[in-house]
């Protein structure tokens, strides 16, 4: 039963990424392997990783969704602004707020037909504009300690744990129910799916819904880590969350991937990342690797499909 | 036959990843020839098409143009030397009108260098109309076409260019009894040209009036090759479906 | 009955419905604000489009081919930095500011136009990584830092801020650039071949078009205008805060899809482009003077490409037979 997955797992971490060699180069780097660290790296997976999840699925339904950066940001804003109104307010909130913005992203795909990279562009400017305007540009701060509670946890960080469970969910919605099945047939052959019987828009519709959901929630753990709900993280969200999917064997194309190969792709990014950040490197560095990582994924995405068709 | 066929093709294979769409075809189309391609759904006939007219190569194999072994790297080095192609799938640019599809890749110029819209969109309607006299209005784009009018466009770009070698796949795939009727005639006006034609068509009967030679390709292998004077019809759908070689001294 | 349907065409030709809109938007900013049509504010409209106009002229030559260039924001930056770090103080100094920048932007075009031609890469996220690593890189570069140029020559700053008749000189450059790219794009063999490879690709390939040439080669126009116009804003205010003037890519894209370009490719001149970019200068202008700051100059633009590209999906759909 977990063999698929956890076969998928292991190809993702030993043959799809460099991950061991890296992991080999990152003992040399005193500290990498500290209690401290890996909890570090454990928490500066954990936000992205909830976002991978539904970028995952959404790319597996054939789609993209650039917009889960700034639903981010949405979402940790929103968290912070329905405190005052309970705990409870804050998490169905955020991601309320962003299962919505994912259900307009959906909306303008299924609907209008429109590509989407340009909807989700589009709902990417909207979303953080209208967030802007919202805070006014300014980070809203909130001081609940249950709340600022949840942003931490020890050993492991509750954001981590909660990202393992919704990974767990994830994949079994994926691969063991038949709305996973279709969500594949879908990002496969779109027509073939549709003259078969599935009820293609409501699935897209409901992918796109959950990457916004999901990335919502992600805000939410990011605010309360930061005691803080900025307008303008999350930029490079999008970027970091595609690339993962990429490496764990998701296709621009559609129909390919799981929910286990873009972890193990998620823990090489952030693996990588952490590791520039032990050696000091600015963040600019940072850009330029995932900006370079990602030219790369694409690139191999396209000689991948020309290998196939050869 | 003395002299040389103009174009023959010897053991050509061609695989797409576990797919073996060729295995080892054999064939040959003389000037003035009309050799009819037949097959299931599948056979082949449209990859060995593609890799006459240079879309891609094959895997392994020989071709030779007048004797002399070539190999066409892309479209144009087919185009080079005489060999035009009417694709299946037509190979038009939907948004660009009859004019710029016909001279898509080979545009006339005026002296200071521009693209010469006149001359290209005369010349064009010249050469449909003499082909289709229903197409009135051949400046939109072709995707506001009917099926008939866009195949009318794609085989009057095929002939109009110096060709030695005509090949078409399905071409009266989209045509009504009129028009089928039509690319007959034009069929028997190019082999009195003595341009060579190979013909990929479903419809035996008419192959059957049209073709000197009528080659069987059945799961990527030639079958069988059959004159369609000393052969009938039932001969060769046998042939399409069972594969069934024919009895030695019949073959060509 | 085919007369008048040539007639409408003929006009078609000229008149497309955007440059209705952009009077249109036009005569309601004059109603909404006196201030709009002095002539000082009509300048700044127009400085100000012309920036994001000269990237958007590019970047609908890439997306007619059935492309997209999301890098030209990082280009415009790049230059910009570029051309103040080089600190165009002599003539020697200003032509290097000129000229280096222009051939960087050809080259990361070239790259982009590989990776996406050559080697079949998605055209959105290979130039959204792009974009990422010239960010980064220039903020490596430079240590996050502002840069500032003390001792610019005047012929410099002249580039984006001497006037004719009481215009910027940009202006009239982008005039001619949309008359050029209009005529490139319409009667030479490189325009009609961006045409087919956006119509069709395959097709274009059989019919002989070199596709991977013709296709680079636009995103190295997009990549040399995108460049340019960060050496104008160079020059107009001679000091660039590196980490803050990304932004160019996607109001350029807004008003390339408002322009009517196909997202598909194919379809799409210059010259409505240049309308689009009018229309959309015109809307920040107005909410500017309303005093509606970024973030909602920002929802704004979102919800205008939103609208352009549902508008004109919606209009396809009723067209197709
Ligand atoms: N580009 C390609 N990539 C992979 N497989 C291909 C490709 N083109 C053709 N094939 C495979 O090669 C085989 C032969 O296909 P081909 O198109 O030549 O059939 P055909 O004889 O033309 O059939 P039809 O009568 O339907 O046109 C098929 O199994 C097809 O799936
Ligand atoms: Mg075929």
């Amino acid at each position: 039963m977990t063999s698929p997955s956890l076969k998928a797992l292991v190809i993702g971490l030993v043959i799809r990424t460099p991950l061991i060699p890296l992991l080999v180069l990152a003992s040399f780097v005193p500290g990498f392997w500290s209690v401290g660290n890996l909890r570090t790296l454990a928490e500066s997976v954990s936000i992205d990783g909830i976002v991978v999840i539904g970028m995952t699925i959404v790319m597996i339904a054939g789609g993209f969704d650039l917009a889960v950066g700034s639903v981010l940001a949405m979402g940790g804003v929103a968290a912070i602004v329905l405190l005052p109104y309970g705990l409870l307010a804050s998490i169905v909130g955020s991601a309320v707020f962003g299962g919505l913005a994912g259900l307009l992203s959906g909306g303008f795909v299924t609907r209008l037909r429109i590509n989407p990279f340009i909807a989700t562009l589009a709902v990417m400017v909207i979303v953080r504009g209208a967030t802007l305007a919202y805070t006014d540009t300014r980070p809203v701060v909130g001081l609940d300690d249950t709340f600022l509670a949840l942003g931490g946890g020890y050993p492991l960080p509750y954001a981590f744990i909660a990202m393992i469970i919704i990974a767990l969910l994830g994949h079994v919605l994926l691969s063991w129910r038949a709305w996973g099945r279709h969500v594949y047939a879908v990002g496969a052959d779109e027509r073939a799916a549709a003259m078969s019987g599935l009820a293609v828009s409501p699935i897209k519709l409901q992918c796109y819904g959950l990457s916004g959901l999901l990335a919502g929630l992600a805000g939410f753990l990011l605010a309360a880590r930061l005691g803080t709900g900025s307008p303008i993280v999350g930029d490079a969200t999008p970027l970091t969350a595609a690339a993962a999917a990429l490496i764990g064997g998701a296709s621009l194309r559609g129909g390919q991937g799981s929910i286990p190969g873009a972890m193990a792709g998620l823990l090489f990014v952030g693996s990588l990342v952490n590791l520039m950040n032990l050696l000091g490197m600015p963040s600019y560095y940072q850009r330029m690797v995932i900006g370079t990582m990602l030219i790369a994924l694409v690139v191999i995405d396209g000689v991948l499909l020309r290998l196939r068709q050869r | 036959m003395a002299d040389v066929p103009f174009i023959q093709l010897t053991g050509i294979t061609k695989h797409f990843g576990g797919v073996h769409a060729l295995k080892g075809v054999d064939l040959s189309v003389a000037a003035g020839e009309v050799v009819a391609l037949v097959g299931h759904n599948g056979a082949g006939k449209s990859v060995l098409v593609q890799i006459l007219s240079g879309v891609f190569p094959p895997t392994a194999g020989e071709i030779r143009v007048n004797g002399q072994m070539t190999t066409f790297g892309s479209p144009v080095d087919a185009r080079h030397h005489g060999i035009e192609t009417i694709y299946q799938t037509l190979a038009l640019a939907d948004n660009l009108d009859a004019p710029a599809n016909f001279f898509l890749g080979r545009e006339l110029k005026t002296t200071l260098g521009f693209l010469d819209k006149k001359r290209m969109a005369r010349e064009a309607a010249k050469a449909l109309i003499e082909l289709n006299p229903n197409l009135v209005d051949v400046e939109r784009p072709v995707r506001q076409m009917s099926g008939g009018q866009r195949q009318a466009v794609a085989i009057a770009r095929a002939i109009h260019f110096d060709v030695r070698l005509l090949i078409m796949d399905e071409p009266t795939a989209a045509l009504g009894p009129h028009e089928t009727a039509q690319v007959a005639e034009l069929i028997k006006r190019l082999r009195a040209q003595g341009i060579g034609i190979l013909l990929i068509s479903h419809d035996v009967r008419d192959v059957m009036q049209l073709a000197d030679r009528i080659v069987v390709l059945k799961g990527g292998q030639i079958v069988g090759s059959v004159v369609p004077s000393e052969s009938s019809e039932d001969e060769v759908v046998d042939m399409i479906i069972r594969g069934r070689r024919l009895p030695a001294g019949r073959a060509e | 009955m085919s007369t008048s349907v040539k007639r409408r065409r003929l006009l078609g030709r000229f008149i497309s419905p955007i440059w209705m809109v952009l009077i249109a938007v036009v005569i309601i900013a004059a109603f909404i604000s006196d201030r709009f049509l002095s002539p000082y504010n009509m300048v700044t409209v127009l400085q100000q489009g012309v920036v994001t106009g000269i990237v958007a002229l590019g970047m609908t030559v890439v997306l007619i081919g059935g492309q997209f260039d999301l890098s030209t924001g990082a280009i415009v930056m790049m230059a910009a930095v570029m051309a103040l770090v080089i600190g165009p103080s002599d003539p020697a100094s200003i032509a290097l500011a000129i000229i280096l920048p222009l051939m960087s932007g050809a080259f990361i075009g070239a790259v982009n136009g590989l990776v996406v031609y050559k080697a079949r890469a998605n055209s959105i996220v290979a130039t959204i990584g792009m974009q990422f690593f010239l960010f980064g890189a220039v903020l490596a570069g430079v240590s996050g830092q502002h840069v500032r140029t003390d001792n610019m020559a005047a012929g410099f700053s002249g580039l984006a801020n001497a006037k004719l008749f009481g215009i910027p000189l940009p202006v009239y450059l982008f005039v001619v650039l949309v008359v050029v790219l209009s005529v490139v794009m319409d009667r030479t063999v490189f325009g009609r071949h961006v045409y087919g490879i956006g119509g069709d690709e395959e097709a274009s390939r059989r019919a002989g078009i070199r596709v991977v040439w013709t296709g680079t080669l636009t995103f190295v126009l997009s990549g040399m205008l995108a460049a340019l116009s960060g050496i104008f804003i160079a020059s107009l205010v001679g000091n660039v805060d590196p980490s803050a003037i990304g932004g160019y890519a996607f109001p350029a894209l807004t008003a390339v899809v408002l322009g009517g370009t196909s997202l598909s490719g194919g379809m799409g001149r210059p010259s409505d482009t240049a309308a689009a970019i009018l229309v959309i200068a015109v809307i920040n202008n107005v909410m500017t003077i309303l005093n509606y700051q970024y973030p909602i100059q920002l929802l704004v633009q979102g919800v205008v490409l939103a609208g352009a590209v549902a508008f004109y999906s919606l209009r396809r759909v009723e067209l197709a037979p």
